[in-house]
């Protein structure tokens, strides 16, 4: 196990190494620069910019300064912002991102996994019907037509919730709901269709025999077998909802990373866009990791170092 | 199946040891005609009557967006100013949008961008998808080990960040569109099919047909392939909706396909603030479309899976 | 069959909401923004979005309207521009001019004060504004202090501190000397680019700008939160000299950038004041609701003189007398703009109190008839069986990419010519708009300064605005005699004759002028917005 957890992360390292340089090349290959405004800015205001971050010196030599500033974890200064690091732009942006993400993927667990689970009870009911259109709807309708509506009817014309922005826990509902519909579908879907399987195994039917009731079957026997394949999509619903949450952020006006990584790009912010995707990255490659290892608790029929024979 | 062998002890009985009558080959043939895996896979596919409602709805979809546009006597792109925003009626049976354009036409126009990305990203996903998969599943050790790692450093980059960065560097248009979304897209696609491939090649068929002196391609294009036919084609139904949401998802961001074309993307993205004043067919008509197209790949891929699944043979 | 059914409704139900929500929504929005804007405890607090975090509260950096629109109220130069746009004494109480025009003696009050009660010398004015030049301090908008002796040789690296001709006399006195008379030096002086800043606290603390804590400001209000890309929050500045003339306890700044949202948040009043969606402009100017500013800008195309067909005059003239600016606005932009037929916009008064853009008149005519003539007459001069393709390029943007696909379908109805379009995300754009990459594209001016000169200026041989790959000696020597001109009458005579020659040889054409459309909570007043400049906040009030 540790050998394996000491290989993975060496692997991850050098995943990462790769990406960096992959996005720091291609970003650089982009045309534009941070100092490009429609205004006019005179030539000599625009070389005193560039010196003043590096940017008149060959890319190799900024790609060495940047790989060097990095093995100290340092993100560098914005350009745009110059009196703000990225590093405290991630430590602003970062938390509130995460409280988006995690209050909608707990809406998503929770609400996918009951609807699955009642859907599969009631397979081909009319409750298994109503649960997966639910389901199919929520997969239907992008986000950003999601989220406008939600605002449009439960903001304005009822005035239940605050139409935007990220001041109290009330104003956190809106926006996690519209980020939650996506992959409580999904979850829902897969949940209903291995619980159907697990629910037709020999020994649900021997637990039945004993005769013990259907919510102790579901509890005790039948979900931690139904929830293996919900795991093993885990990680990739952490990146879909990390991606989905730019358009529910720039909608609701929340303060997460999304806006600076946009933003970023826009401005061709340099520092910003690198330390944006190498944060999003580290976090991607470390929620793979981590549902593997999950997975490999979970089920014990896995055995971690023997993955990828 | 074991026979319940216990229970034919008991009834073991003089009749059964009776000689075969000289008919007897007679049961050996096979009394209904042969049934292959397609075919069988079809039979239940059309007994799912959500799945049949979703593959007809496809085709109503495709050949809407393929004769649509020629039902009215518009263009996609032909503005009348001074009849902005009509509501639906017998003239403009969708309404018009903001600059005068007939809203049916756009929308059954837009339906073939949207479908042509979904569709050519599957596509691409598939060829791209099967080869690197199949291929690093057939080898196997360090070269699986290898191709994999270029897999997970796929996987590790945002997604989003290399769409965008492509789209400005390559510039908008239709071709980037699809390249940005099959860039990553096919990684999917080639986990799933090494996953079977590592799994069938060890199987007896296969083994045999090396054993005959096959050649890796024919191992690959007999044996393995139409094995994993049906994890791939469950794979592209959802390859071809969640293309047409991502680019609908990149319209929002201004990303979209080039004017005056427009997608149901860039029509639902345009058509957001008609929330606030009321042209509601603005928004409607291609918000109502994605879904529709959505939902009906969703049930199709649930059905072909149930269908596809040699386990769940009945 | 009827599970399908069933399915099918339930889908069409949700989506359907949308049809509900919007009809529904239109007929009964009578309580836009009419809630009691004031706090219950009586406080005034006003409520404005920013859209953005902004760039910086250091006024030579932050060039951009997400910074500056703040930073007017937190600060103020020795000018400000009052409710006609004309400048007022602010800082300096009064201020002389000498004989030949080009040296200001800068008289300041002594009761300015800066937020931690200390006075506002002529020193921290002097330090400010050879900051503003300094290169080392990267100011985006140091070519503003370009009219100063010296400034731009101190800028550019030629020339040294000592030699940009700004002095503190003594401590309430400051003198500075021009390059060349400049009438418009005081309304100049009134942009955030010249506020004066806390000597002592920015040696002290170079970082002083980037928190509420540390912020020393001198106008009517003071930082006193700053939440960043989240929100932040003005109070009313005890120490600025005329505070008993403002109202406001309070200000609090949103930073949302979705224009739906921001309308949403107005109707709920989250908000006091909102930008008008795209497509609620018409609804809401005939319910009287939206109301506009001028702002001093002109909307335009630019041709590629160096790319073919359009080194031909007459060809340019086609493409730009084929618009129709009055449609584009009437039916495209909806905003009520002014549809532009020249490029100076309006508001610019010359001596005898004519508006420029009256007195200079249409210099673009849209004319179908003559527009094919003129494509025919381009054509054979230069000896075209067909028109050379024409991809016109915009920025990508909902707006622009309206305009762009109506002009598309003027073209082909007028001169039945098939224009491709193109969008380039803006940063790449721009970048190939200067390197004259583009053939025919889509650009805006908006006025740095009160003069149109500014705008005039742009189309000299090799100015970093020119972009269109014109030169005219003529031209050049015009705007050069109108810089060095102190006779008012005079110097807007060679401005005519710029513009005038400008629109002979056609570069550009002009679609329409700026302006500012907003929505404001009916119990708000006294916000200022000006055609040249930022929002003012000193004079507003909640009922």
């Amino acid at each position: 196990m540790a050998k394996y957890v000491m290989n993975r992360l060496f692997a991850m390292v050098i995943t990462l190494w790769i990406i960096v340089t992959i996005t720091f090349f291609l970003m650089h290959a982009v045309p534009g620069s941070p100092f490009n405004q429609e205004r006019n800015t005179s030539e000599a205001v625009q070389q005193n910019l560039e010196a003043h971050y590096h940017l008149n010196e060959p890319v190799f030599i900024q790609y060495a300064i940047y790989i060097k500033s990095l093995a100290t974890l340092d993100f560098g200064p914005s350009i745009k912002q110059s009196s703000t690091s990225v590093n405290e732009m991630i430590g602003r942006g970062f938390p509130v991102s995460a409280e988006l993400g995690i209050t909608s993927l707990i809406i998503a667990i929770i609400s996918g996994i009951v609807l699955g689970i009642m859907a599969a009870l009631r397979h081909n009911g009319a409750i298994d019907y109503m649960a997966m259109t639910f389901a199919v709807i929520g997969i239907s309708v992008p986000n950003f037509i999601m989220a406008t509506l939600l605002i449009q009817q439960l903001a304005v014309t009822w005035e239940i919730f605050p139409v935007a922005t990220w001041a109290s826990p009330m104003h956190m509902i809106l926006p996690s709901i519209a980020l939650a519909t996506g992959p409580m579908a999904i979850i829902a879907r897969l949940t209903r269709s291995s619980m159907i399987e697990v629910l037709n195994q020999d020994y649900i039917m021997t637990a039945r025999a004993k005769g013990m009731t259907t919510f102790q079957i579901v509890t005790k026997h039948a979900l931690r077998n139904a929830l293996l394949p919900v795991i093993t999509i885990l990680g990739t619903l952490v990146a879909g909802v990390l991606t989905g949450s730019f358009v529910i952020e720039k909608i609701f006006a929340i303060p997460g990373m999304g806006k600076y990584f946009i933003n970023g790009i826009n401005d061709r912010d340099y520092p910003v866009i690198m330390g944006t995707t190498v944060f999003y990255s580290a976090f991607l490659i470390m929620m793979l990791f981590i549902v593997d290892i999950a997975y490999g608790i979970l089920d014990p029929r896995i055995k971690l170092h023997k993955r990828g024979e | 199946m074991i026979p319940e062998r216990k229970e034919t002890n008991q009834n073991l009985s003089d009749h059964l040891f009776l000689p075969l009558e000289n008919s007897s080959y007679h049961a050996e043939t096979i009394a209904k005609p042969s049934i292959s895996y397609w075919k069988d896979a079809w039979m239940r596919l059309s007994r799912n009557k959500l799945s049949m409602a979703g593959l007809v709805m496809l085709i109503l979809l495709v050949l809407m967006a393929i004769f649509g546009p020629l039902l009215t006597p518009y263009s996609y792109d032909h503005q009348v100013l001074t009849e902005g925003n009509l509501p639906p009626s017998s003239e403009h049976w969708f309404g018009t949008d903001n600059l005068g354009r007939d809203m049916f036409t756009r929308t059954w126009n837009g339906a073939r961008i949207s479908l042509f990305v979904g569709f050519m990203a599957a596509i691409i996903d598939f060829i791209i998808g099967v080869a690197y998969g199949g291929f690093s599943g057939y080898k196997g050790g360090r070269t699986d080990n290898f191709m994999m790692r270029i897999i997970e450093i796929l996987y590790g980059l945002p997604y989003l960040l290399m769409v965008i960065l492509l789209m400005v560097v390559m510039g908008p248009g239709l071709f980037t569109i699809i390249i940005a979304l099959t860039v990553t897209g096919w990684v999917g696609m080639a986990r799933i099919v090494r996953g079977q491939v590592l799994q069938l090649k060890n199987a007896e068929h296969v083994l045999a047909s090396r054993t005959f002196g096959a050649s890796a391609g024919r191992v690959i294009r007999k044996n393995l392939l139409p094995n994993t036919m049906g994890p791939i084609i469950v794979q592209m139904t959802l390859t071809v909706p969640t293309a047409i949401f991502a680019e609908a998802f990149l319209s929002f961001l201004g990303l979209g396909v080039q004017a005056p074309v427009a997608s149901w993307g860039v029509m639902a993205n345009d058509g957001l603030s008609v929330i606030l004043s009321g042209h509601w067919w603005r928004l409607f008509f291609p918000a109502f479309f994605i879904s529709l197209t959505m939902f009906a790949f969703n049930v199709l891929g649930d059905g072909l899976q149930d269908a596809l699944d040699p386990k769940l043979r009945k | 069959m009827k599970k399908i059914v069933t399915v099918l409704l339930s889908l069409l139900l949700l989506i359907g909401i949308v049809g509900c929500t919007t009809t529904e929504n239109s007929s009964s929005n009578s309580n836009s923004g009419s809630d009691d804007a004031k706090q219950e405890d009586g406080t005034k607090v006003l409520k404005l979005n920013n859209g953005s975090e902004p760039t910086s509260f250091d006024p030579p950096i932050g060039f951009d309207s997400v910074s500056w629109n703040a930073l007017n109220n937190l600060m103020e130069g020795l000018t400000r521009l009052d409710d006609a746009d004309q400048p007022q004494p602010a800082a300096a109480k009064e201020w002389e001019k000498s004989e030949d025009g080009k040296t200001y003696t800068f008289h300041l009050r002594e009761d300015a004060k800066w937020s931690n009660g200390e006075p506002v010398t002529a020193e921290d004015f002097e330090y400010a504004w050879k900051r503003l030049a300094n290169p080392d301090t990267a100011s985006p908008a140091a070519f503003l202090s370009y009219f100063i002796e010296g400034a731009e040789a101190f800028n550019t690296g030629e020339g040294s501190e000592e030699d940009m001709m700004v002095k503190a006399v003594d401590e309430t006195t400051f003198e500075v000397t021009l390059e060349s008379p400049v009438a418009f030096f005081p309304n100049l002086i009134s942009n955030p680019a010249f506020f004066p800043v806390h000597k002592a606290t920015v040696e002290e603390n170079p970082e002083w700008h980037t928190e509420a804590d540390t912020y020393v400001s001198n106008g009517p209000f003071k930082l006193t939160k700053w939440e960043h890309d989240s929100e932040f929050e003005f109070s009313k500045n005890e120490n600025y000299w005329d505070a008993d003339n403002v109202k406001l306890d309070q200000v609090n700044w949103a930073m949302v950038d979705d224009t739906n949202t921001e309308y949403q948040m107005y109707k709920t009043g989250e908000l006091h004041t909102s930008d008008v969606p795209a497509d609620l402009s018409e609804e809401l100017f005939s319910d009287g609701k939206a109301q506009v500013e001028d702002q001093s800008g002109t909307y335009f195309y630019r041709f590629n003189l160096e790319m073919e067909p359009f080194q031909n005059e007459n060809i340019r003239k086609a493409f730009a007398m084929a618009v129709d600016q009055q449609k584009i606005v009437e039916f495209v932009t909806k905003n009520e703009e002014k549809p532009a037929y020249g490029f100076v916009a309006y508001g610019f008064e010359d001596a005898s109190g004519g508006d420029f853009r009256e007195v200079g008149g249409d210099l673009v005519t849209t004319d179908a008839d003559q527009a094919k003539e003129l494509l025919e007459k381009g054509m054979e001069e230069e000896g075209y069986d067909q028109l050379p393709a024409v991809t016109l390029t915009y920025n990508t943007s909902d707006d622009h990419k309206k305009i762009a696909e109506t002009l598309q379908q003027m073209y082909k109805e007028v001169l039945g010519v098939d224009v491709e379009l193109a969008n380039q995300e803006w940063n790449v754009f721009s970048d190939e708009q200067k390197q004259l990459n583009l053939q025919f594209s889509r650009s805006s001016f908006l006025a740095d300064y009160g003069d149109p000169i500014n705008f005039l200026e742009s189309f000299q041989t090799d100015h970093s605005m020119n972009r269109t790959g014109w030169s005219n000696e003529e031209y050049d020597s015009l705007i050069a005699k109108a810089k060095e001109e102190t006779d008012e009458a005079k110097r807007f005579e060679y401005m005519h004759d710029a513009e005038e020659l400008l629109f002979e040889e056609m570069p550009i054409f002009p679609i329409h002028f700026y302006n500012q459309v907003y929505l404001q909570n009916e119990d708000v007043t006294g916000i200022v917005r000006h055609p040249v400049g930022y929002m003012e906040l000193k004079w507003a009030d909640i009922k």
